[in-house]
């Protein structure tokens, strides 16, 4: 289980990047994180791997992400975290060297079927190919939570789609998945849950069998929520200010 | 094997429900037997692109409608009787029916008119 | 070869094995400068003792002069050397992301410093080796009279 309680992270004193975000994953979810650009999508993801420094508490059944459970964590980002100058056959000698959970079948299964080419360096490729194989280094490394940070992005739908069920596919039940993203309509099946972060903050978080129940779609469930989302906030601001007073015996 | 690759999904409707309806329309057209295998959770899961808790609730309910089988470790078959056959052959119509009943009485049609409407209409696609 | 795993996975071992050679290289020809000083001015120091008994020999740290600036140098160039091995990681790719995430902690810091931090030590060292042999030569080529009496003033001078 992977826990978050009070995750704050600020920037320059003033800006808060995440504020007070607690989460429970379980494992075999398939979690969408949905939220605009900046709403934080991408710092929580580093703070749980221990890329960024934070307040708040953040464990791995119990025990805090340190170097001994680090391994249970995967990454793959848009921003690309392999080896430009390495070919795809050359990262899978690295990394079956630093993670004993490698799992080396499915790495060659899932280059086969997206018929990437193992020797040819990662700059020398398209961007599109680029994004498969970071993926597909964070399914093969043998971690039980894969976080992944809008990885396609700059890949065509049929790729992504493809990429979609294989996954559903070839993930145990002990896998789990989070998947920072704003293609909202197409992950609507494929994740069981949804979290909605804006400004830092949790505003939604819902599984997605309730939502079928409803009739609703992933989408339709953010709009509703970003609709509402900026009076509860500004009537919460105010109530909170008027306890401050309170306590201070001020104003 | 009970295929599924045709199965098309539409938004509205829960996906677990569309999932049910295929299988049970399979059964009424004759194409899905009497202990006829049914795709693994993870396959279909894959094949269709959707969530396997989506693929769990379905099965669990055909289970509870005592449509098909599970066992564990193994896949699930279907299960029926040709009570169960006939039964389904004669719902399905029936459901699909009403359903165009009450849309066509939304629209503002009488049973006269839309009786008209079908005879009219089927005549011209007859094979 | 086994230096790569104490280089960053994209580092050129050949560049850097070439950088390295012309660094030493460098090092020992400005530290030429000594011998050149020295050979200089030991005749020179007879020919003026016959019309000034009392000459002493120019202080040890005025023959030496820049010849060790090289060394000191080269080893200063190891901190950019280790910036630039770090860029590699966050620049030329974010694969910072990769390495902060391995279970071996010290991986990152290793392929960083090692070379540098070593190659620096190297430098130094080397340094020392010369300024002590450089006056080892000062001391026991150069005839008595012309030295202070302590080895240690003649040292520090």
């Amino acid at each position: 289980m992977l826990q978050l309680n009070h995750v704050s992270k600020t920037y320059h004193l003033t800006t808060h990047a995440l504020h007070q975000v607690s989460l429970s994953v379980a494992p075999g979810e398939i979690v969408g994180l949905l939220g605009e650009n900046g709403a934080g999508k991408t710092t929580l993801l580093k703070c749980i791997l221990g890329l960024l420094s934070y307040q708040g508490s953040i464990t791995l059944d119990g025990v805090p992400i340190g170097r001994d459970n680090i391994a249970r964590l995967s990454f793959a980002t848009c921003e690309h975290s392999f080896f430009p100058t390495l070919t795809p056959q050359e990262h899978r000698v690295f990394y079956r060297e630093h993670f004993p959970t490698w799992r080396d079948q499915r790495f060659e299964a899932l280059m086969d079927f997206f018929r990437l080419p193992g020797n040819r360096p990662l700059r020398a490729m398209s961007v599109g190919q680029q994004n498969q194989v970071e993926v597909i280094l964070a399914l093969c490394q043998g971690a039980d939570y894969i976080l992944m940070d809008e990885p396609f992005a700059g890949n065509d739908v049929f790729n992504r789609e493809d990429f979609y069920k294989v996954l559903l596919g070839i993930l145990e039940p002990t896998e789990t998945v989070i998947l920072s993203t704003h293609l909202l309509t197409e992950i609507n099946h494929f994740v069981s849950r949804a979290v909605l972060l804006w400004d830092g903050q949790i505003v939604g978080d819902v599984s997605t069998a309730d939502l079928d129940e409803q009739g609703l779609t992933v989408l339709d469930y953010v709009k509703e929520k970003y609709h509402y989302q900026p009076d509860r906030v500004s009537s919460a601001l105010s109530q909170l200010s008027g306890e401050e007073d309170d306590l201070c015996g001020n104003r | 094997m009970v295929r599924f690759d045709d199965l098309r999904l539409r938004d509205g409707t829960p996906i677990y429900l569309q999932i049910m309806e295929h299988l049970k329309a399979g059964i009424a057209a004759g194409a899905v037997q009497d202990g006829d295998e049914l795709p693994s959770r993870r396959t279909l899961s894959a094949l269709l692109g959707v969530n396997p808790n989506t693929i769990q609730k379905a099965f669990r309910l055909l289970e509870e409608e005592g449509l098909i089988s599970s066992r564990t470790g193994s896949k699930s078959c279907v299960c029926l009787s040709d009570q169960q056959t006939q039964a389904m052959q004669q719902q399905l119509p029936s459901t699909q029916t009403l359903e165009y009943i009450e849309k066509m009485r939304a629209m503002g049609l009488t049973r006269s008119q839309t009786v008209a409407l079908i005879e009219t209409l089927w005549k011209e696609d007859a094979p | 070869m086994k230096w790569n795993r104490y280089l960053p996975v994209e580092a050129n071992p050949t560049a850097l094995r070439r950088g390295f050679v012309a660094l030493t290289a460098f090092s020992l020809v400005c530290s030429l400068s000594f011998f050149n000083a020295y050979a200089r001015a030991l005749p020179g120091i007879e020919q003026i003792a016959a019309s000034f008994p009392d000459v002493q020999m120019p202080p040890f740290s005025l023959l030496l002069g820049p010849s060790l600036y090289g060394f000191w140098v080269s080893a200063l160039a190891m901190a950019p050397l280790a910036g630039y091995f770090w860029a590699l990681h966050t620049r030329l790719s974010h694969s910072v992301y990769l390495m902060r995430r391995l279970p071996n902690r010290w991986e990152l810091a290793r392929r960083c410093l090692t070379v540098p931090v070593l190659a620096a030590l190297f430098f130094l060292g080397l340094s020392l080796a010369l300024w002590l042999l450089d006056f080892a030569i000062y001391w026991n080529v150069t005839p008595d009279r012309f030295l202070p009496s302590s080895l240690w003033e003649a040292l520090w001078s």
